[in-house]
């Protein structure tokens, strides 16, 4: 779908809630919203519903409580921006109220529902889409509770995103063609590519920057940005940094954004390394003028990311409005970029080619400073903030009218039946639960008490067999008469 | 314009130890004119899911969820059970709809024109007839047959008193209709409303915090923001604060609300919305500040 024509859309402006983080939450989508929604008042009568009702809104977008918002959004268009972390468990919840267009920033969601508090139930449920190749990992998940950090790659949460979304953005192919093979072809024809945009931002000189941060013009200036994660593969840049000045090439290096030990301890393994310990600086989360500073003074910013799900970056946005060098690993979405406008890193054998080409761009800065510019270039042809909006207009515009999966039910009030005997299969169990969400009950009916306990004798751990692994028991009564049952109290994950 | 204050006024004065629910939100009638009414929904099942989650955040005063979010709660009370209702001599429960199950028999019923009463419990009705402006708002108070004629007296007492003292003229009229019916009317001559201000201490507030508040009021200075159930819409409202109000926001129905910011003789600051946002639903006050305000919310002022 490619941008609207000015003739086709409407002539008064509707009500547009977004549903987001923003500033002064330190995120990168929420930064993403902010400016997004600044261009998106061009066209629509902006309202951003964030749980933070102090958040800095762009001019002429008011904030709303999120809470309440449902009550407003139902009659305009909602647009829903959605990360991979638990600042976003707001949006998912009104999402569930409010259809209407959502960014998937980062497709897995894996995080963001153990991070907001879903039960260990609904966690499990995500593995009933789990491809072919992994069941048998998924099933030793649910059996053992273990998760471990693969998980967030293989196991995808994004099937009711998709289902309760009249549109989905994603920023590269390679998110949307991940969407795809996990969900379908039927379940994903709604998903569109909109490229990340292009922060306008006000970028000073090398020079100026470089005054500002007391950097001398002569250093080779390497910037990494945002917070330290351990996908952002900071032990090959560390070791492509050591392995650079063993041959001569010594960089600065500065990573412009906070370290987050619990998932990548950088000082540590900065520490480690006396070569790179001696030029290099985290210097911590930092305000956006700063942050810039750091950005436009570089002459490489590097972007790793391995595993990769499909996530976009924001740093690297900036990166391109600064017309700085910008390196990245070759795979998800950076594999898209145009090989002149960023180098690429392989996966395979990252560390030297890593240091290899540090140590060319250090040694003809005018090579870096011609890729930059050409990412500059290519940036605002494809990046540009107005056409963004314009992308986000139409797709709001045109799936309006797209219908969306029902709102899961609700667990029935009344138990669910089933004749407990020998005939009676997990399969069988599984599809009359399915679609329940939270606590649910289920009678499972029996000719009398006696072939009750012969039932259990026969099979034992009878119930374990019977229910689905994202169907956690809570209490069971033996009911006698009028009709001899079992009763089961349980609480069951969601239809994923 | 709504004649809810004065119902919340006579009902009050006539019925002495009276504890209310009422059971009319998204458009309570006595919560929270009437002060120590619980309130809640008939039927939470009913309402949109997230109109469901939005009122299942509040607690009222003791820490109880909304009446509908607490199956367990809500049974002991609509039953009658006197450690739910704080050994209140007079229990009234007002309904919007279709009245609930397994009340008690004793219980006084607030319900729209013409509703039926509980089947199996026979009930005498009073009409209350009373005036905002140039409407007639009727409500038929079901009361066990017995007490009609001592219910209907004290009411009648309650209107005529109110006559006097609610400003502008009104007249308080009264009537036996029937041995299982009578009317007291209470209407203004000049199209006036009675519409006192009322002040909510926080302590009384219904809001979506885990804390519960104390005499000195609801402290916020571990929260940024906090939501205070409302019910109806006021004409007018003031919020008055300790500590440092001057980054204080207030909304209204989640949208924020214009507001001033004075300094009350008391000591506290007063914030003093602009008109509250057209909409449905009950109504729902926002107030937010930054961390470091170290807010303290004292009361409420809902205005004419």
């Amino acid at each position: 779908m490619g941008p609207e024509r000015e003739s086709s859309v409407p002539h008064h402006r509707e009500r547009l809630t977004a549903f987001t983080p923003l500033p002064p939450e330190r995120n990168g989508i929420a930064d993403y919203a902010a400016i997004l929604l600044g261009a998106l008042a061009d066209h629509y009568d902006c309202e951003a519903a964030c749980v933070d009702w102090l958040a800095q809104a762009p001019p002429g977008v008011a904030v709303a409580d999120p809470a309440l918002a449902h009550r407003c959004a139902a009659e305009g268009r909602a647009l829903h921006q959605i990360g991979n972390n638990p600042g976003h468990g707001f949006v998912l919840e009104a999402l569930r109220a409010v259809p209407g267009v959502s960014t998937l920033h980062d497709p897995g969601l894996l995080h963001l529902r153990q991070a907001t508090g879903a039960p260990r139930e609904t966690l499990l449920a995500g593995l009933r889409d789990t491809p072919p190749a992994f069941a048998r990992y998924a099933r030793q998940v649910a059996a053992e509770g273990r998760w471990s950090r693969a998980d967030h790659l293989l196991f995808d949460m994004a099937g009711e995103v998709l289902a309760r979304s009249r549109a989905v953005a994603v920023h590269s192919r390679f998110a949307r063609n991940r969407l795809r093979v996990l969900h379908g072809e039927a379940a994903t024809a709604h998903v569109e590519v909109i490229p990340h945009l292009l922060p306008p931002l006000a970028v000073p000189s090398r020079e100026e920057a470089r005054t500002r941060l007391g950097i001398p013009p002569d250093t080779f200036l390497v910037c990494t940005a945002g917070f330290a994660t351990a996908a952002k593969r900071f032990d090959w840049l560390i070791a492509a940094l050591d392995l650079a000045a063993e041959r001569g090439a010594a960089a600065l290096w500065v990573h412009a954004g906070a370290e987050r030990p619990e998932e990548f301890p950088l000082a540590a393994a900065i520490a480690e390394r006396p070569a790179v310990r001696d030029r290099a600086r985290i210097v911590g989360y930092l305000s956006e003028a700063a942050l810039t500073d750091h950005v436009a003074a570089a002459d490489a910013l590097v972007n790793l990311r391995f595993p990769s799900a499909g996530e976009s970056s924001g740093s690297l946005a900036r990166g391109f409005a600064a017309g700085v060098c910008c390196v990245v690993s070759d795979t998800g979405a950076y594999a898209e970029l145009p090989r002149d406008a960023v180098l690429h890193v392989p996966l395979a054998g990252a560390v030297p080619a890593l240091a290899e080409a540090l140590a060319a761009l250090a040694a003809n800065p005018n090579r870096a400073a011609e890729i930059g510019e050409r990412g500059r270039r290519f940036a605002e042809a494809e990046m540009a903030l107005p056409a963004v909006a314009l992308r986000y207009r139409a797709l709001t515009e045109a799936s309006r009218d797209r219908p969306v999966a029902a709102p899961r039910r609700a667990a029935p009030a009344a138990p669910v039946v089933l004749a407990l005997g020998p005939d009676l299969t997990p399969a069988a169990v599984t599809r009359a639960l399915r679609g329940a969400e939270g606590p649910c009950r289920l009678l499972l009916t029996t000719p009398d008490l006696g072939a009750l306990a012969d039932l259990s004798l026969e099979r034992p751990a009878l119930l374990d067999a019977l229910l689905p692994p994202w169907a956690t028991l809570r209490a069971v009564r033996v009911l006698d008469g009028p009709r001899p049952a079992l009763l089961l109290d349980l609480e069951t994950g969601p239809d994923a | 314009m709504t004649a809810a204050p004065l119902l919340a006024a006579l009902l009050r004065a006539a019925l002495p130890g009276l504890r209310a629910l009422d059971l009319g939100l998204p458009e309570p009638a006595l919560f929270p004119w009437l002060p120590g009414t619980s309130c809640g929904v008939a039927d939470a099942e009913a309402l949109p899911p997230a109109e469901a989650a939005l009122l299942r955040r509040f607690r009222h005063a003791d820490g109880r969820p909304l009446v509908g979010f607490d199956r367990a709660a809500d049974a002991a009370l609509l039953a009658g059970a006197s450690v739910a209702w704080d050994d209140a001599p007079e229990r009234l429960i007002r309904f919007a709809a279709a009245p609930p199950r397994g009340l008690s028999a004793d219980t006084l019923l607030l319900a729209p024109p013409d509703a039926e009463a509980v089947a199996g419990a026979p009930k005498a009705r009073l009409l209350l007839l009373l005036g905002a402006g140039d409407t007639v708002e009727r409500h038929d108070l079901l009361v066990p047959p017995p007490r009609l004629d001592a219910i209907h007296a004290a009411l009648r007492g309650a209107a005529e008193a109110l006559a006097g003292a609610a400003g502008g003229r009104w007249s308080a009229r009264s009537l036996a209709v029937a041995a299982d019916m009578a009317s007291v009317a209470l209407l203004p001559d000049d199209a006036q409303a009675f519409r006192p201000p009322l002040s909510i201490l926080a302590e009384a507030l219904v809001h979506d915090l885990p804390t519960r508040a104390g005499p000195d009021g609801l402290d916020l200075s571990d929260v940024r923001q906090v939501r205070l159930l409302l019910g109806t819409a006021p004409a007018r409202l003031r919020v008055f604060v300790r500590g440092d109000a001057s980054g204080a926001a207030l909304f209204g129905d989640g949208r924020r609300l214009p507001a001033t910011l004075a300094e009350h003789p008391t000591g506290e600051s007063c914030l003093e919305a602009g008109p509250w946002p057209p909409g449905t639903g009950a109504a729902v006050l926002g107030l937010a500040a930054p961390a470091s305000a170290r807010l303290v919310l004292t009361r409420l002022e809902l205005l004419p």
